[in-house]
This record gives C-alpha cells, sequence and structure tokens, in this order.
C-alpha cells in the first residue's frame, strides 16, 4: 500500500469511527548536520525522522496519535486510537468550515537541491567557515555550522485535501569567542533561508567568519551598559524580537480564543504610534521562516496584524479560523508529525517607515543602540517585552561613541510602541527557532526597520 | 521489533567500521492539554530509533533514524558509515568505551506512570484547574505528559547496557481577570506520579496569579540580598554549572570555569554534587548514554571547584577516563530520545541545602528582594552574566511583604553571585535536572523604571 492510500484510509477509518473533522499527515525528514570547532569536525550527523500522525476532531476536542510505522496496520490502529482520544476530551467547538481544499505535488523551490551537492563540497564550507575566524591571537574558540533540512509531508484530511509537498531549510553559523585579561566574549554571523545551495551564496564565508571573529575581539573592550528607561534604537534584529514574542505570540489566535491574550478584542484599536505596521507573512521568497503550506495544507499566507498603528487581526489555523469567523490564514504548524498543532508565526516583522538610521541618531542626546540578539521571551498575558541584545552602542549627544555588553530590554511592549517615534527605512528579516512556551519548536525568522523607541534597559 | 534486535542489526551492518555504537531507544508518551480550563487534546505517541556512531580508525561518521523495519536500523547504520569515509581523522578520538561494571542503582520507574492514559491524566489535568478555579483564578492552559523510555547502548568493544525510566511533566499557566491579569505558572517534572498534588498545585498557581496581579513597576531600582526560588534558580543553574563543568566547553575555553579546578569558585557554604543515582530524578541511570557507569561526583565542594564532567570524546582529548557523563537525553521528553548528539552533561546537580525554611530565613534580613518568576531564567554561560524580567517579584521586610513588584530587570553575574551567598534554605525542590533550595546571593541590582 503507498503511502498515499495509507493516509486515505485512515481517513476513512476515523471518519467511519465518528471524527467530524480528521487528518492523516506521514512525513519524512532528513536533516544533514556538520559542525567543526577549532580546526576539528565534531559532528558529521545524519538524522532522519520519519512517521505518521493521525488527528480526530469531535466537539472542540481533538486526539492525536502518532506512530513509526512499517505498514498500513499499525497506521490504522492508531487512526482509531485518535478518535478514541478525541472521545476523551470534553471541550466545545465550532465545526471546520469546509474551503478549497488543495491537491496536488509541490516540489521544493529550490535552483541547486542540497541533495544534488555532495557532502564533501558541504564539509568544506564549514571547514572554511571555522578557519576564516583565526584572525587575532584573542580568539579562543572557533566554532561553524552547517545545517540542512530536507522535510517531505504528504497530508489527506476529511475535507478533500490531498496534497504532499517538500520544505527545504538551509543555515550556516559562525561563532567566535575572544578572552583577554580575563574577560570572555561571544559573536555570531548567520546566513539562512528556504531554498536551495542559492541561499548560502548571500554572504563570502571568509568574509562571514572574519567578521565573527573581528566582531568577538570588539566586544571585549564593551563596558557596562546603563540602566532604567532611556532612548533605544533597536536594530532590525530587536525590533523583530518586539514584533514576534509579544505582538505576534499575542496575535495567535489560538491564544485569543480562549482570552489568555492581551491583544483580544483589540481588532480596530489604535495600540501603536501611526508609523507601526506589522504582518506576519509565511510566503516570502526564501525568508527561514516561509513555507509552501502550513500542517494543515492551507497556503501560507500574508497576514496585517497592525495597520498604521491600529491592530488589524490574528493569524488562523482551521481551528481558530471557524471560532472567529475568520478565513484560515496558513498559520497552523507543528514541530514534526509526533507533536501538537498550534497557531505559529512564520515571518514576522515591522515594515518600513522613512527615517534613515544616521536621522534617528542624530537626536538623541543618550541612548544605546543594539546590535544582534541572544534570546526572547513571549508575554501573551501580561503584554511584557523582554529581549536579550548580544551587544550595544552608547548614543552620546548624536554619535556613537562606545560599544556596551550584552544587556535586556523590558517593558510594556504597548507602552514601548506608542513612545516609538522613528521608524527605519529598510527592513532586515533574521531567522531563529520558536518555541510555543518551552518546546515545539518550529523554524520562524522576525525583523523590521531600526525603530527608535523609550524601553527599560539593565545589563552586567 | 525490539531494542536488542535492532541494535544487533545495526552493529552487523558495520562490520567495515574499526568501532560502532548503538544507541537505541523506545517511547510511549502520553499527553493531556488544558485550554480554557476543559481538556482539548489527548494524544498517544509510541516512536522507536537509533543513533549510530562509528569510527574508522579516528574519522567519526554519525547517524539517527526513526526505526519501522529492522532494515531501517541497517540503512541508518550504512549512512554512518558513508560520513565516516568523508570525514577529516579527529586529532584525539580513537576509542569508543569500554565495558565494566555499575555501581549505582536508580530506580525511576513508575509502573503507574508507564501504563497511564488520557482518562487518569485528563482528570488530573481538571483537578488542577478546578482547584485554582475554585478560588477564582482561571487556567487558560496546561499540559501533563505521562512517558516511559526504555534505552540500550551497545558497541563492539563490548559495552551492553540497559536502562528505563519514566517521567511526568506538567507545565500549568493561571491568570486572573481583569484588565490588568496577573498570570501564575507551575510546573512539575519528576519519573513518579505520586508527588503530583493537583490541589497545591492548582492553590500555587492562584496564589500566584493574585500576587502578580497586584503586582506594579518598580519606581527605581534596588541594591538588596537577593533570594530566588528553587523553579527559576533550578533554570539558572542548569545553564551555567551545567555548561561552566563541562569538560568540552572548558577544553573549548567557552566555560567561565576554564582552568579553575579546584580554585574557590563559590562561597563556602555551597556543594553541589552531580548524583546519577538520586531516584528523585528523571536522568537518573547507572550508566550514561555512552555505557559508561555513572557515579555521585562532586563539582563544587564547599566553594571550590572539584571536577569537569566528560564524555568519551572531552576524555580523549586530555587522555583520561570518561567520567560517565555522556548524555543524549532530557527530562522533559520522552519523544525520539535517540536523536540527541552526546555531549558531556550532568544528571542531577544536587545542591546541598541549609538548615532554615525560606520564611525563618527571610524574616532574618531587614529587607531583601524575592524572586518568584522571571520571564526565561537563563544565564549566559560564556560569561555568567544575566539580564532578567522579573515577571514577579517581592520587596520584603523582616519576611514580610512591602510591595510585589514586576516588569523589572534582575541583573547580575551567577558566577560572581556564587561566590557571594547570603543564605541558604532548606526548601529543596526539583527543577528539570536540579535539586536545590532558595539561595540569596548580594551584590545583584533589580532596576527599576525610572
Amino acid at each position: 500500500m503507498s503511502v498515499r492510500d495509507v493516509l486515505l484510509k485512515a481517513v476513512e477509518r476515523m471518519r467511519d469511527l465518528g471524527a467530524e473533522f480528521c487528518d492523516a499527515r506521514f512525513q519524512d525528514s532528513a536533516d544533514l548536520v556538520i559542525r567543526v570547532s577549532n580546526g576539528e569536525v565534531r559532528t558529521l550527523t545524519d538524522a532522519r525522522l520519519s512517521g505518521f500522525g493521525l488527528r480526530a476532531r469531535i466537539g472542540g476536542a481533538w486526539g492525536y496519535s502518532s506512530v513509526v510505522a512499517g505498514d498500513g496496520g499499525k497506521v490504522l490502529d492508531a487512526a482509531a486510537r485518535a478518535v478514541r482520544s478525541a472521545r476523551a476530551g470534553a471541550a466545545p467547538g465550532r465545526p471546520i468550515q469546509e474551503g478549497k481544499a488543495v491537491t496536488g505535488h509541490f516540489p521544493a523551490r529550490a535552483k541547486v537541491h542540497p541533495s544534488d551537492v555532495p557532502v564533501e563540497d558541504k564539509l568544506t564550507m564549514a571547514r572554511e567557515l571555522d578557519a576564516a575566524q583565526r584572525t587575532s591571537d584573542k580568539v579562543v574558540n572557533t566554532n561553524a555550522a552547517y545545517v540542512e533540512e530536507v522535510k517531505k509531508t504528504a497530508l489527506v484530511n476529511s475535507l478533500g485535501a490531498d496534497l504532499d509537498w517538500e520544505d527545504v531549510r538551509l543555515r550556516m553559523v559562525a561563532s567566535a569567542v575572544a578572552a583577554d585579561a580575563g574577560r570572555r566574549e561571544m559573536y555570531h554571523e548567520f546566513m539562512d533561508g528556504t531554498g536551495g545551495m542559492e541561499v548560502l551564496r548571500k554572504r563570502e564565508l571568509n568574509e562571514m567568519g572574519s567578521a565573527a571573529a573581528r566582531e568577538a575581539v570588539a566586544m571585549l573592550a564593551g563596558i557596562k551598559p546603563p540602566s532604567g528607561r532611556i532612548t533605544c534604537i533597536t536594530d532590525p534584529v530587536i525590533s523583530g524580537l518586539l514584533a514576534h514574542e509579544v505582538m505576534g505570540h499575542a496575535s495567535e489566535a489560538d491564544e485569543v480564543v480562549k482570552r489568555r491574550s492581551f491583544l483580544t478584542d483589540k481588532v480596530g484599536q489604535a495600540v501603536a504610534n501611526e508609523q507601526i505596521t506589522m504582518v506576519d507573512d509565511g510566503s516570502v521568497e526564501g525568508a527561514h521562516g516561509s513555507i509552501r503550506f502550513d500542517d494543515e495544507g492551507t497556503p501560507s499566507s500574508r497576514t496585517v496584524i497592525i495597520k498604521d498603528g491600529v491592530y488589524n487581526g490574528y493569524m488562523h489555523s482551521l481551528e481558530t479560523a471557524a471560532e472567529l469567523d475568520a478565513a484560515p490564514t496558513g498559520n497552523a504548524r507543528a514541530q514534526d508529525f509526533g507533536r501538537r498543532m498550534w497557531v505559529r508565526m512564520t515571518n514576522t516583522f515591522f515594515e518600513a517607515g522613512e527615517w534613515t538610521l544616521e536621522e534617528m541618531i542624530e537626536d538623541v542626546k543618550f541612548g544605546v543602540i543594539t546590535d544582534r540578539m541572544i534570546n526572547g521571551m513571549e508575554d501573551p498575558v501580561g503584554g511584557g517585552f523582554e529581549a536579550k541584545a548580544l551587544r550595544g552602542f552608547l548614543v552620546e549627544n548624536g554619535r556613537i561613541t562606545r560599544p556596551v555588553r550584552s544587556f535586556t530590554l523590558t517593558g510594556k511592549a504597548l507602552d514601548i510602541l506608542r513612545t516609538t517615534d522613528a521608524v527605519g527605512d529598510r527592513v532586515q528579516l533574521d531567522a531563529g527557532m520558536c518555541g510555543k512556551g518551552s518546546e515545539d519548536w518550529v523554524s520562524v525568522s522576525s525583523g523590521g526597520p531600526y525603530c527608535r523607541s523609550q524601553i527599560i534597559v539593565g545589563g552586567d | 521489533m525490539d531494542l536488542r534486535e535492532l541494535t544487533d542489526r545495526a552493529l552487523k551492518a558495520c562490520q567495515d567500521a574499526s568501532q560502532a555504537e548503538v544507541f537505541a531507544a523506545s517511547g510511549r508518551t502520553v499527553s493531556v492539554y488544558l485550554d480554557d480550563g476543559r481538556i482539548k487534546n489527548v494524544e498517544e505517541k509510541e516512536d522507536i530509533g537509533l543513533s549510530v556512531r562509528v569510527l574508522k580508525g579516528r574519522r567519526v561518521g554519525q547517524a539517527s533514524s526513526t526505526c519501522a523495519t529492522v532494515e531501517d536500523a541497517e540503512r541508518c547504520a550504512r549512512a554512518a558509515l558513508r560520513l565516516a569515509d568523508l570525514a577529516p581523522a579527529s586529532k584525539s578520538f580513537d576509542r569508543l568505551p569500554s565495558p565494566a561494571r555499575a555501581t549505582l542503582a536508580p530506580n525511576n520507574w513508575d509502573p503507574l506512570v508507564a501504563e497511564l492514559d488520557g482518562s487518569t491524566l485528563g482528570e488530573l489535568a481538571s483537578a488542577v484547574a478546578g482547584a485554582a478555579e475554585g478560588r477564582g483564578v482561571k487556567v487558560p492552559k496546561g499540559m501533563v505528559r505521562g512517558g516511559g523510555v526504555e534505552t540500550l547502548v551497545r558497541n563492539t568493544n563490548g559495552v551492553d547496557a540497559e536502562n528505563r525510566y519514566t517521567l511526568v511533566f506538567a507545565d500549568f499557566s493561571s491568570m486572573t481577570s481583569g484588565p490588568n491579569p496577573g498570570e501564575g505558572v507551575a510546573s512539575y517534572t519528576s519519573p513518579w506520579l505520586e508527588g503530583l498534588d493537583p490541589y497545591c498545585m492548582g492553590a500555587s498557581l492562584a496564589e500566584q496569579a493574585k500576587a502578580a496581579a497586584g503586582a506594579s513597576s518598580l519606581p527605581s531600582s534596588l541594591q538588596l540580598p537577593v533570594f530566588i526560588v528553587p523553579s527559576e534558580l533550578g533554570s539558572m543553574l542548569d545553564s551555567l554549572v551545567g555548561t561552566a563543568a563541562s569538560a568540552d566547553l572548558v577544553q573549548r575555553k567557552r566555560s567561565p570555569w576554564a582552568g579553575k579546578l579546584g580554585e574557590r569558585v563559590a562561597s563556602s557554604e555551597i556543594t553541589i554534587v552531580d548524583d546519577p543515582g538520586d531516584p528523585r530524578a528523571v536522568l537518573s541511570a547507572p550508566y550514561d548514554d555512552e555505557g559508561v557507569p555513572t557515579a555521585v561526583r562532586p563539582v563544587v565542594e564547599n566553594g571550590v571547584l572539584r571536577s569537569y564532567l566528560y564524555d568519551a570524546y572531552a576524555s580523549s582529548v586530555e587522555g583520561r577516563a570518561p567520567s560517565g557523563n555522556g548524555l543524549r537525553r532530557g527530562p522533559h521528553n520522552s519523544q525520539y530520545v535517540f536523536r540527541g548528539n552526546v555531549s558531556p552533561g550532568h544528571f542531577n546537580l544536587v545542591v546541598s541545602p541549609g538548615s532554615q525554611s525560606r520564611e525563618r530565613m527571610l524574616s532574618s534580613f531587614d529587607r531583601c528582594v524575592l524572586i518568584e518568576k522571571f520571564s526565561s531564567p537563563d544565564v549566559n554561560p560564556v560569561t555568567g552574566a544575566f539580564a532578567l524580567e522579573v515577571r514577579l517579584g517581592h520587596v520584603l521586610d523582616h519576611g514580610s511583604v512591602e510591595r510585589s513588584f514586576r516588569h523589572a530587570l534582575l541583573v547580575g553575574n551567577l558566577v560572581e553571585g556564587l561566590k557571594n551567598v547570603v543564605a541558604i534554605g532548606r526548601d529543596v525542590e526539583v527543577v528539570r535536572s536540579t535539586i536545590l533550595p532558595t539561595i540569596g546571593m548580594e551584590g545583584i541590582e533589580v532596576v527599576g523604571g525610572d
């Protein structure tokens, strides 16, 4: 029996057993990971994850089951378990609406598919990136990584969807550690995206590696950052964290349906300075968070979350779209076939304004400008913002003066956005992995332009 | 198809290698998710797979795969062999571990957890929500997971080590109603089901959410002794000590404790032991994930750094024996356990408790700060620095709450903080892979709004 036949039969079984909506997915993902440290290849790994995920919905409750199966019989048993589990739930819910069911075969949009490139070439790239970081005696540790993910998904659901598609995602990372006089600092550079090997031609490896090393050494001169509420120019990466962690997570409609989001009932209200427009767009060509389809088979799309400072709308799965009388936006995502589906972001960013960075800096008497991030955390309930900047620079009397060490930005997101008085003229996206809480990781990107706001900062 | 059959087939397929290791794992996971106080998702999952590491001389290749059939195990082995052919030779790594007898025999397999079904977990989740709702606080989001994992690691040197453990992981979020709701968070990690008291968890969720709702921003910054509760400090210690004591990161000069063996790295009251024999913890095991017997190991003893943690690779760099700290697993997850790469890590960092209850300890200070909840309690593992958003903290006067606050930053350095400990409680909790009490430190700043 072919995979498609197994999926069709699984859906039929779940419907026969009483599922009001159901879907069956087969996923086969193959990752190649190469890590080099101090000139030595530390990891050369081929990792394969393959199996079936079954979902059944009765009322508003879901039953899930997943198996690593070699024959159709086990998948059909798992389908029956999914329906039984759905019956154990107790949540009310509206029926999922029929829409235009997608059918067909959709290969990856890759000019040079990584499977056509020998592993030796990828190994050479990773070693070059590591070697390029050896630029100074102060660089005490060099690291390079090549990560390739090829994921094939086939999906059938009870509303007629019957499709398969492929996602290809690539990433290279350079991470250097510099040390001097008892101080130790780290800096990293990335290159990533969806697509084929052309994604990794955006930067020259020698330049990328030496930049990571140079900036790690430069950070040794960083001073303790200022603390308190000050003028802060967030770089595209930290602007993106504000978009993603606070406004983005709180705009995931599964948080809104259960009224756990501070943005519940905000559609039509002014929530930010009128210079602010924010979107989630899974269809940005080549971006790290782009997807052809979400894990329910809905094509990715562009969702305008804030338009000229006014809150516009949420991101949806099939279920939340039904609950809130909206159209699905292609944001139902799961880490893999064995994990729960949630409403998730793709590429989330503020759109460009009109200011140049130089104009923004000119007006600042005392403040900081951020550079890169370590991480951030969502707060859909309270609307709080936490972003850890990898480093920054002091801005004094309209000029960038000294580098500052890592610091954290915090405050209430809506308060921050109301103080945003300058939005830069160029958007950049930054790739990352996003968890819902502390697990269920999916590939995303976030970004925006430089933005100037009043934010609480502090660091050691 | 069982783990032994899979490892047999994979090892046979590795005959071209000078040495080969197979780590196989199977897991059964049942999870229940609660949305808005009701059971939303019930999940039952099964998985099985393996990871193969081969050496051809000093060339190392690795592959992992889910296994639907025994042929998948053979395919995985062949993939590892192909990569070993392409890999450049390691400078030092030329030997997988040899067999040795275990001295620890922790029991962290709860038969009740291994047999859990969705209904039992659903009742537990509903009881947590009911206890919070009975106190006027809703539970919009929660999850309880029960898992059973069996592992088998074998290599061509004769290592043959089985292990099994269960895990219960619960994670709930509560909130008050109104325009500025307060949020509470509670979690539980253990091999055992009996320690999960849904009524206590629900009551704690309610108390925390109400306290957060009453908290306000701090008008100015504070320099006072700061106490951090185990649920938050555990994650911070995990991310600092877990990496600072890793021999791999020491060798790569990424550890703030590099070159400090035998030196004072903490106040003399601080003793931290890695104890793989503790039955309270999920990761406890008689063998590590490379089949090396585990041992109770002092990491910091009376403030002095006593040992780093080694896997087979890191030990080869220094020409010494591995310490039994090669780990692939995490404490929260029972799915796809075979997928993780080996690296040196700790099983359970056990911090020796003090003699006072938390209340008595806090009341002995004129003024101090108690942190109950951070946004994300982590520490820069290279420098030890942290600047963490406080979601719920209290300024205390002789142990009584003077004011509760949030939206502030706690700024400091945990490497330095461990040298400036002012008190240690006896309120020990198991948090991820740490077992620790509340600890108070000086030299940490609370940054307020203006």
